[in-house]
C-alpha cells in the first residue's frame, strides 16, 4: 500500500527533502499533461512542470496540512505558475502554437473508438472555451480531480464549482458538436 | 422539472455516482432534447478518458534532480542549533530589527557610490548571450549541454564567462536556473562571485532568487549581504522572497 503524500511532505519539512523524489515521481506526469492541456505547448509545459517543482521544493513549508492535501497545494501552485506565464505571455505578446502543429495529419483511428480528428476537434473546441472553464473541465475530466477538490484549488465553493462546470460541459458539447471536425480557427 | 435542471441532475448524479430521483429520471426518458444532449455529453467525457497521456520529456526529471541534490547540500549546511541569547524570540526579533535598520543604511551608502563600481564583462549590455540561444534550439538542449559542460570539474575561464552570460541573459527561467547550479560550484571565484550579486540585482524568477540568496548568504563573500539587504528594499519584489531574505539575514 503506498504512504500518503501527507507523510512525505512531513518528512521533506523535517528536512528529509529525499522524500520530494517520491512525490515527483508521482505527480510529474499528470502536471505536465495538466500544463500542455492548457497550451498544446510542449516546451512551455516542460518549462512550467520544471519551475512548479522546483518551486515546491523551495516553497515547501508553505503546505499546511490543515488547509488542504498535497494534490491540492500543488495543482493550486500549478493554476497559479500557469496564471503568471499568461500574464508574461501577454505583456510581452508571445504566439501560440497553432493546434494543426499539435495533431498534424487527421483520419487515422486510435485508441477505442475515436480517430485523431475526434480528438483534434475535442482540443480545438476545448481551446476556443473560456480560460476559466477550460481550467475546469481540464481539473475535473482530464485529471480526474474532484469537485470538492477543485474547489480548493480554484478558491471556490463546491456549489459554485458545480455552476461552472455545468456550464463549462456545455460550452464544450457545444463547440465540438456544433462544427465538423478540423474547421475550428484558432 | 426543465431540461436545465434535469442537465444539472445528470451531471451531480455522474459526479457523486449517486441515482437520479423519480422525477429526474422520467423527464430525462421522455425528453427526446435531454437525451441527445446526454448522449452527447456522454461522447465527450469518453473521449476525454482515452486521451492519450503524454510522457513528460526527460530533462523535467533531470533539473528536478539537480535542484534537489543542491537544495540538500544548502540545507544540511545551513541547520545550526539555536543557543545563547537568540532562544528568545523577543531577542530575536530585536536583533532583527537592529540588523534590518543598520543593513538599510549600509544598503544606502552602498547604492550612492554603486554606479561607479565596474560590472563583470556578462553583465554588460542588454543583448542576449548568442552562443546559448542560437547552437541550441531548445531549452532542454541548452540545459543538458550547461550540465555536460561542468561534468569534468575543471572549467576554463571562457566557461565561466559563458555560464555567467547565460545566467545574466537567457530568456527561460529553467536555462537559467541550469546555469545558476552549474555556476554554484564555482562560487568561491571572485568573478562568479561579483556575477551572481549583479544576477540578483536583475533576476526577475522568484525560485532562481532564492536560490541566489541561498547561494550567497552561503558563501558570504564581500558585497554578498550589501546585494541582498538592497535587493529587499525593491518594491516589486515578492513579499515571500523577501521573507526568505530577511530569514537568510537574521540567521547571520
Amino acid at each position: 500500500m503506498e504512504l500518503a503524500d501527507e507523510i512525505y511532505m512531513k518528512e521533506i519539512q523535517n528536512g528529509r527533502l529525499e522524500a520530494m523524489a517520491v512525490l515527483f515521481d508521482r505527480y510529474q506526469v499528470r502536471i505536465y499533461n495538466y500544463f500542455f492541456k492548457l497550451s498544446f505547448d510542449a516546451s512551455q509545459s516542460e518549462d512550467l512542470t520544471q519551475q512548479l517543482f522546483i518551486r515546491a521544493l523551495q516553497y515547501r513549508n508553505s503546505f499546511r496540512p490543515e488547509q488542504g492535501r498535497v494534490k491540492t497545494w500543488l495543482y493550486r501552485m500549478a493554476v497559479n505558475l500557469h496564471i503568471d506565464h499568461k500574464k508574461l505571455q501577454a505583456k510581452h505578446r508571445m504566439t501560440v502554437m497553432p493546434l494543426s502543429d499539435v495533431h498534424g495529419n487527421v483520419a487515422e483511428v486510435t485508441s477505442g473508438n475515436f480517430t485523431e480528428a475526434d480528438y483534434s476537434t475535442l482540443d480545438k473546441a476545448l481551446m476556443q472555451l473560456e480560460p476559466d472553464q477550460r481550467q475546469l473541465i481540464i481539473l475535473s475530466k482530464y485529471q480526474g480531480l474532484k469537485y470538492e477538490e477543485v474547489a480548493t484549488i480554484m478558491g471556490i465553493t463546491v456549489a459554485n464549482v458545480k455552476v461552472k462546470m455545468h456550464r463549462a460541459i456545455l460550452a464544450l458539447r457545444t463547440l465540438y458538436f456544433s462544427k465538423p471536425n478540423g474547421t475550428y480557427e484558432l | 422539472m426543465n431540461c436545465e435542471e434535469a442537465m444539472q441532475a445528470f451531471l451531480n448524479a455522474r459526479e457523486t455516482g449517486a441515482a437520479l430521483n423519480k422525477a429526474e429520471a422520467q423527464h430525462i426518458e421522455k425528453c427526446e432534447v435531454c437525451r441527445r444532449e446526454i448522449a452527447e455529453i456522454v461522447h465527450l467525457f469518453a473521449e476525454i478518458s482515452n486521451d492519450e497521456v503524454l510522457p513528460p520529456p526527460p530533462s523535467i526529471r533531470q533539473v528536478f534532480e539537480t535542484a534537489l541534490a543542491n537544495e540538500i547540500a544548502i540545507s544540511q549546511k545551513t541547520i545550526a542549533p539555536r543557543r545563547g541569547i537568540f532562544r528568545s524570540r523577543f531577542t530575536t526579533m530585536a536583533a532583527a530589527c537592529v540588523l534590518l535598520i543598520v543593513g538599510i543604511g549600509i544598503g544606502h551608502l552602498v547604492t550612492r557610490t554603486r554606479d561607479n563600481r565596474p560590472y563583470p564583462e556578462a553583465f554588460n549590455g542588454n543583448k542576449p548571450d548568442s552562443i546559448a540561444s542560437t547552437l541550441y534550439q531548445s531549452s532542454s538542449d541548452r540545459i543538458e549541454t550547461i550540465n555536460r559542460s561542468v561534468e569534468n570539474n575543471t572549467p576554463d575561464d571562457s566557461l565561466l564567462v559563458t555560464l555567467t552570460r547565460i545566467l545574466a541573459n537567457d530568456k527561460n527561467s529553467n536555462v537559467r536556473m541550469a546555469a545558476l547550479y552549474a555556476l554554484a560550484k564555482y562560487a568561491d571565484s571572485p568573478y562568479v562571485h561579483e556575477c551572481l550579486i549583479a544576477s540578483l540585482a536583475r533576476e526577475t524568477e522568484p525560485v532562481i532568487q532564492v536560490l541566489l540568496i541561498n547561494l550567497l548568504m552561503e558563501k558570504k563573500g564581500d558585497g554578498a549581504i550589501d546585494a541582498i539587504q538592497n535587493f529587499i528594499k525593491n518594491e516589486g519584489i515578492r513579499k515571500e522572497v523577501k521573507m526568505v531574505a530577511q530569514t537568510k539575514l537574521r540567521s547571520l
